[in-house]
């Protein structure tokens, strides 16, 4: 009787699984004679190793072959080459080397160009490991760190090598000021460039001394390689390792000179008051602790320094303090670190240099309190650290510490599963028949012995890690379970084949800590500098403070404005602005307001944080009832791009093109892009940023390991497909199968404007979809996916990142992604134009479309030509140039404005030779039109696209079934908005006699 | 005629009188019970601003034209013409609804009742109820796991196993395929919705006093299913009558976990519900006045739907 209750259920489930198993395996019988896979034929043995990877070593192979080849760090040496003495140059200019550059002298080299190329001899008296110093100074760029490569005599020593940075210098510029409603305003991001010395380590953090290079006796080459940002170079150093004395050493040497304890002194260096730091996202932030000081009571403080923000290795932060006697001290930092459940890591050095061993590698243990971390032993006896009369600076650097040898250890563990699944597809195939013995342990011997190795290794690391902090810890349960997921693949052999995508999946989970275990955050409140016989201040609130706090905060969220932003205008004229982008976005753009429009106009700007889907077009969005009830703002950034016509041919926006400078502010942009914005002649909207689609590829694969070349046109990703299909590998391009129909317009949009073919008629009256153009373009789409059989939806990013799809389609938001979240490919992929279609003439055709956010001004404006103004002032050059930089340094390269102001993007610190791909492809950006009864255009381009490729319908009828469906909607739509239709055309469309080509048949009537 | 004028004042007056007289009446009882009328008063407020205002607006607007950023226009009834004549698409929807609802409201209604029976006669109950309620507590926000369990790629769960398991070879697109699109979208609503109907059907059982089993045992019931028959469903029928109507109600207004699946509009229209439909006039369209007949057409069904349960349910005993 229990099965009762349960057997529905069930029916249900196993109804509908059947069902469709059962067509689809329908589907599969019929495409098994078309499709075989790779056989077995040809290969027999494989070398696991020889597929692994043909990235170069990471340093820490590099170093234990150097260890194995009986290279030894040398000993005292210490060569200095002038920056100006470099033997050769290869670049388009002649640098400038002068002999005094700020403040300093000698041969200084000033590196402005991108690009180029410089060598430097160095003689050194014996083989061996030495480490590289570099005297800077940052030359003014775009605000990035800048980046040199390092080949020792041609060479590539490590994969380290390719990317290592020269940090600028920043500074707050300011105290904090408050707006009028009580809270903080950040102070703006200033740079102090000075001149720094640096020894060359990893960008990372990853290791606690700088890198080894290994140098011949004799006359050595280094080559530097210019890929970021300008410098000036004063020196190169070139040096054996010497290493700070330890604590014991340096107490003997206090001892000896009889320096005493100093007493009765205590000084507060409050965190959020920093010197310098290397990165200006790393600043002050807001807490809310109630012992944090100063206290925030409730309004937006800033009182702490660092946090998440201060996470990733080689951010430095410094801080200026002056104790009043010489002697000896103690040293307190109150942080909080409950980012990670394992230790955060920082380096401590005073007045640049490190006192001693031990401060290499301070720990911030996890904690959900604040607490007061001493400098320090195990035993809790703090060190005692000398100090003159006087000013001091003390400087913090995080490193990764322990967790770098987790993340070694997972990166030879990623990298042979990697080569493992693409050694075992290269025997199977990427869908090996199921029942077939292939038996892969056997024909790859390493195998199931690496798996072993694996499996031990991960479960080591596991149980060291748990130890180390005490408790239980997320990364080791995830060791835990994958070595579980070993131990099943190795307990079944046989069954490998069918198992394929476990590699993939473990290599997956477990690069996501290769990334993520390198991030340490840590909230300062303030650093305390006493005297030994003092008392650390209390840092963790009690219970009733806590409590007391947040039933204060409580209180205070019933009247505290949370989507304001900045100082409030009230019962004054004031525009109001809504902002679709997150907080940190409007509060940078309250600022240049208050800063500059103000001021330059008079006109007081209220800015609102609405979130996106606020400002959606096609949505029950806020915007649309709030313009319903007259209660619309005057203007709103970041709207979605089909919004201004929606609105316009409803009267619900105002139509700019009646102020006279609308010409003129036009040619900010590329033409194309006032498409979307257009309307019978008039123009609702003003771009402000854009996005489109690139091609990416991994340079190792494609090139190295394939020998191909990234395909130019679509007949060449034809011709390329086979060849990695073959080895289990894929192209991505974005297919329309998802959640968003929107996509679908982008999707075919290649293929229809590189043959030729348009979504409209030029009167933007009927679908030009039924074109012999547009049926040649649907035909070659739907290919990719129906006969290709190119994946329907995967996540690009990650399969770009294990090799799976070391080539794709997609929006450059994916050039942030592998730029910020994949390290280890640096130097091993490129954005390239997207492929095109060879024209008669020769050329390449690259038309693509993409989408833009607007700016609106709405109807129920009181005074729209102040929102006009504000509109010209955001989307002028200078202003967009000064927020993409503002932003960037801000939050970090995720924020990446993609401003639509063609002239402000040329100012945006991109590479050079990505800045140049996306500029080749913008040459090629192609808007749709937004016309009346738009949205069926998408829509029904999907449901051809799903009854071609997944109905294996004929692509001809189902395009003329949607070219059918969207002229009627047209119709409808131009009815409804009175614009004059052809009675005759109707009444034949909706008998379904339109048949011919509508193109021909309007250029006629017209 | 001119004699029957004076009669027909009377008459008239008299009628006013009475009515008057009919009115005092009524104020004089209303004074009379002034406070159940304050009681009465904040939910009466409530439902009629925030229920009986809207509706009525909703039918008012459905013989307009109104696209929101404009004034409504009076069309009379054009909207209904439309929709029951040229919509292709609507009776398109009307079907995916059917269909829908008789899936997940009968189906799920039977199915969340013999859940709920089942969990009765086990003893660790709560930890059952949370398993079997949780999914409607977590909500749409649900349907992001779903589209990762159902997703088109080769690493979605579902089709991970099946190939893991030999019976697939390449992924299905299960979110995109017209024919199995709606079944993943019953699915997914059978197991989200059927908390609410389960939990009132527990607390109905719940209620039951042991001693009318003991009673039924002695008056001769032999077995469980005589006990269900004959006593427990008689006895949670009020919970019955709640059930079936929120079953109803809720497979009608079928809309959100459609689109965090498939998207909107579903790739032809093959999970397109009359919410769906409704929706799309609205928002993409802007054709409030449309959508407003639509919305009064479902009312009317969701309306006769639930009213025809109730009497089904009530029928038997009375």
């Amino acid at each position: 009787m229990k099965l009762l209750g349960i057997k529905p259920k069930i029916n249900v489930l196993v109804a509908v699984l059947c069902v469709s198993a059962l067509m689809f395996s329908g589907l599969a019988l019929a495409q098994d004679s078309g499709e075989t896979p790779q056989g077995e034929a040809g290969v027999d043995f494989i070398n696991l190793f020889d597929l692994v990877s043909t990235l170069e070593p990471l340093y820490h192979e590099a170093y234990a072959t150097w260890q194995e080849e009986g290279l030894r760090p040398v000993d005292g040496v210490h060569i200095e080459l002038d920056g100006g003495a470099f033997v050769s140059y290869d670049g388009e200019v002649e640098p400038e080397v002068v002999s005094e550059f700020e403040g300093r002298t000698g041969r200084i080299l000033l590196w402005e160009e991108e690009e180029a190329v410089a060598t430097w001899h160095v003689e050194v008296p014996e083989d061996g490991l030495y480490i590289l110093g570099m005297e800077y100074h940052p030359l003014p760029g775009k605000r990035a760190s800048a980046m040199r490569d390092i080949r020792i005599n041609g060479e590539y020593q490590f994969n380290e090598a390719r990317r290592l940075h020269f940090e600028r210098t920043w500074r707050d510029g300011g105290k904090p000021t408050r707006d009028n409603q009580g809270n903080d305003i950040r102070p703006t991001q200033v740079e102090a460039p000075e001149w720094r010395f640096k020894h060359v380590g990893d960008p990372e953090g990853m290791y606690r001394d700088p890198f080894f290079f290994a140098l011949r006796k004799g006359v050595n080459e280094i080559t530097l390689h210019a890929t970021r940002e300008p410098i000036a170079i004063r020196k190169i150093v070139v040096e054996s390792l010497e290493l700070p004395p330890t604590y014991e050493e340096v107490l003997a040497t206090y001892r000896e000179s009889g320096y005493q304890e100093v007493n009765d002194v205590q000084i507060k260096i409050q965190a959020e008051d920093s010197y310098r730091k290397s990165d200006p996202t790393v600043r002050a932030q807001f807490g809310t602790d109630p012992l944090v000081e100063p206290p925030s009571d409730g309004f937006y403080r800033l009182n702490e320094f660092g946090g998440w923000a201060w996470r990733k290795g080689g951010q430095t932060a410094s801080w200026k303090f002056t104790v009043p006697e010489s002697g000896l001290y103690k040293i307190g930092i109150k942080g909080y670190q409950s980012f990670r459940n394992l230790p955060a890591v920082r380096e401590v050095k005073i007045d640049g240099e490190i006192p001693f061993r031990e401060l290499m590698e301070v720990q911030f243990p996890y904690s959900r309190q604040w607490q007061m971390v001493q400098l320090g032993n195990k035993e809790g006896e703090p060190y005692l650290i000398y100090l003159e009369e006087g000013e001091h600076v003390l400087e913090m650097e995080v490193k990764v510490g322990r967790n770098a040898q987790t993340i070694r250890m997972l990166d030879t563990i990623v990298r042979e599963l990697s080569g493992m699944g693409r050694a075992i597809t290269y025997i199977t195939g990427p869908n090996p028949d199921p029942y077939m013995e292939w038996e892969v342990h056997k024909r790859i011997p390493d195998l199931l012995p690496t798996l072993e190795k694996i499996r031990d290794q991960l479960r080591a690391e596991a149980d060291a890690l748990t130890e180390l902090a005490d408790n239980r810890v997320d990364v080791a349960e995830v060791f835990r379970m994958t070595a579980q997921q070993i131990q099943g693949l190795i307990n079944d052999p046989y069954q490998l084949h069918t198992r394929i995508a476990d590699f993939s999946e473990m290599q997956s989970r477990l690069g996501h800590y290769v990334l993520d275990l390198r991030y340490s955050g840590v909230s300062l409140d303030y650093i305390v500098v006493a005297s030994p016989d003092s008392e650390w201040p209390r840092v963790q609130a009690g219970l009733f403070e806590r409590l007391r706090y947040q039933a204060l905060g409580f209180l205070e969220s019933f009247q505290k404005d949370y989507t304001g932003v900045g100082n409030i205008y009230e019962g004054e004229d004031a525009l109001r602005l809504w902002v679709a982008w997150g907080r940190e976005w409007a509060l940078v753009i309250k600022d240049m307001i208050e800063e500059e429009f103000t001021p330059r106009t008079g006109i007081h700007v209220n800015v609102n944080v609405v979130p996106r889907s606020a400002v959606d077009a096609q949505a029950a969005s806020v915007i649309l009832l709030a313009s319903a009830s007259g209660d619309a703002p005057d203007l709103a950034m970041g709207v979605d791009q089909l919004l201004p016509i929606d609105f316009a041919i409803r009267g619900g926006v105002v139509d700019i093109s009646q102020y006279s400078d609308f010409e003129e502010v036009t040619t900010r942009f590329r033409p194309g892009m006032m498409i979307p914005y257009q309307y019978q002649g008039g123009y609702y909207a003003l771009p402000e940023t854009q996005s489109f689609n690139m091609m990416f590829y991994r340079t190792d694969i494609i090139e190295q390991e394939l020998g191909l070349k990234p395909p130019q046109t679509w007949d060449d990703v034809r011709e390329m497909l086979p060849e990695l299909q073959q080895r289990g590998m894929d192209f991505f391009y974005p297919s329309p199968a998802g959640a968003n129909v929107e996509r679908a317009a982008i999707s075919l949009g290649p293929f229809l404007y590189q043959h030729g073919g348009d979504f409209y008629t030029e009167d933007g009256l009927r679908s030009a979809l039924e074109s012999p153009e547009a049926l040649t373009a649907f035909r070659e789409w739907t290919d990719l996916f129906a006969n290709y059989r190119i994946p329907l939806e995967a996540n690009f990013y990650n399969r770009m990142r294990t090799g799976e799809m070391p080539i794709g389609i997609a929006d450059y938001f994916t050039y942030v992604l592998l730029s910020t979240a994949a390290p280890e490919l640096t130097g091993w992929w490129k954005m390239v134009p997207i492929p095109g279609v060879r024209q008669p003439d020769g050329t390449i055709d690259r038309s693509a479309g993409g989408t833009s956010t607007a700016v609106v001004i709405f109807r129920d404006s009181k005074y729209p030509e102040a929102a006009w103004e504000l509109m010209k002032w955001w989307t002028s050059t200078e202003v967009q140039t000064r927020y993409a930089e503002e932003i960037e340094a801000l939050i970090g390269i995720e924020a990446k404005w993609n401003t639509a102001n063609v002239e402000a993007f040329n100012n945006l610190p991109w590479p050079k030779g990505d800045l140049q791909a996306i500029l080749d492809q913008w040459e090629w950006f192609r808007e749709k039109p937004v016309v009346l009864g738009d949205y069926f255009t998408p829509r029904h381009v999907v449901n051809a696209w799903n009854a071609v490729v997944l109905e294996g319908q004929n692509p001809r009828e189902a395009l003329e079934k949607a070219v059918q469906d969207i002229n009627r909607e047209l119709i409808r739509k131009q009815e409804e908005f009175g614009v004059e239709i052809d009675e005759e055309y109707k009444r034949q469309l909706y008998r379904g006699v339109v048949r011919s080509s509508p193109i021909s048949s309007s250029d006629g009537e017209e | 005629m001119a004699q029957a004028n004076p009669t027909a004042t009377t008459q008239a007056q008299v009628e006013r009188l009475t009515l008057s007289m009919r009115l005092g009446e009524t104020w004089r009882q209303m004074k009379r019970h002034k406070w159940g009328y304050l009681f009465m008063a904040p939910f009466m407020t409530f439902f009629i601003v925030f229920t009986v205002a809207p509706v009525l607006t909703a039918m008012y607007l459905s013989f307009t034209y109104f696209n929101v950023l404009q004034p409504a226009e009076w069309i009379g009834i054009t909207n209904y013409r439309l929709l029951f004549l040229e919509d292709d698409i609507f009776l398109k929807s009307l079907h995916v609804t059917v269909v829908f609802a008789i899936m997940t409201g009968p189906v799920g209604f039977l199915l969340s009742f013999a859940m709920a029976w089942l969990i009765n006669q086990v003893k660790v109950r709560l930890l059952y109820t949370i398993a079997f309620f949780a999914p409607s507590l977590s909500g749409v926000g649900m349907s992001a796991i779903m589209r990762i369990f159902f997703s088109n790629d080769r690493y979605g769960y579902l089709n991970n196993w099946l190939i893991n398991l030999g019976i697939l070879d390449e992924p299905f697109p299960w979110l995109a395929d017209i024919d199995t699109m709606l079944g993943v979208v019953i699915a997914v609503q059978l197991w989200l919705s059927m908390g609410p109907g389960f939990l009132a059907f527990l607390a109905g059982l719940q209620q039951i006093d042991d001693q009318i089993y003991e009673a039924g045992k002695v008056d001769g019931i032999k077995n469980r299913m005589q006990e269900l028959f004959f006593l427990t469903l008689p006895l949670v029928k009020p919970q019955l009558v709640f059930g079936a109507v929120m079953a109803v109600v809720s497979a009608f207004s079928m809309f959100d976990i459609s689109v965090g699946l498939v998207g909107f509009p579903s790739p032809q229209y093959a999970a397109h519900s009359i919410m769906a439909h409704l929706y799309d006039y609205a928002f993409l369209r802007f054709e409030m006045g449309y959508a407003s007949a639509i919305s009064v057409i479902m009312f009317a069904m969701m309306y006769g739907l639930s009213s025809m349960f109730r009497k089904m349910l009530s029928a038997k005993d009375e």
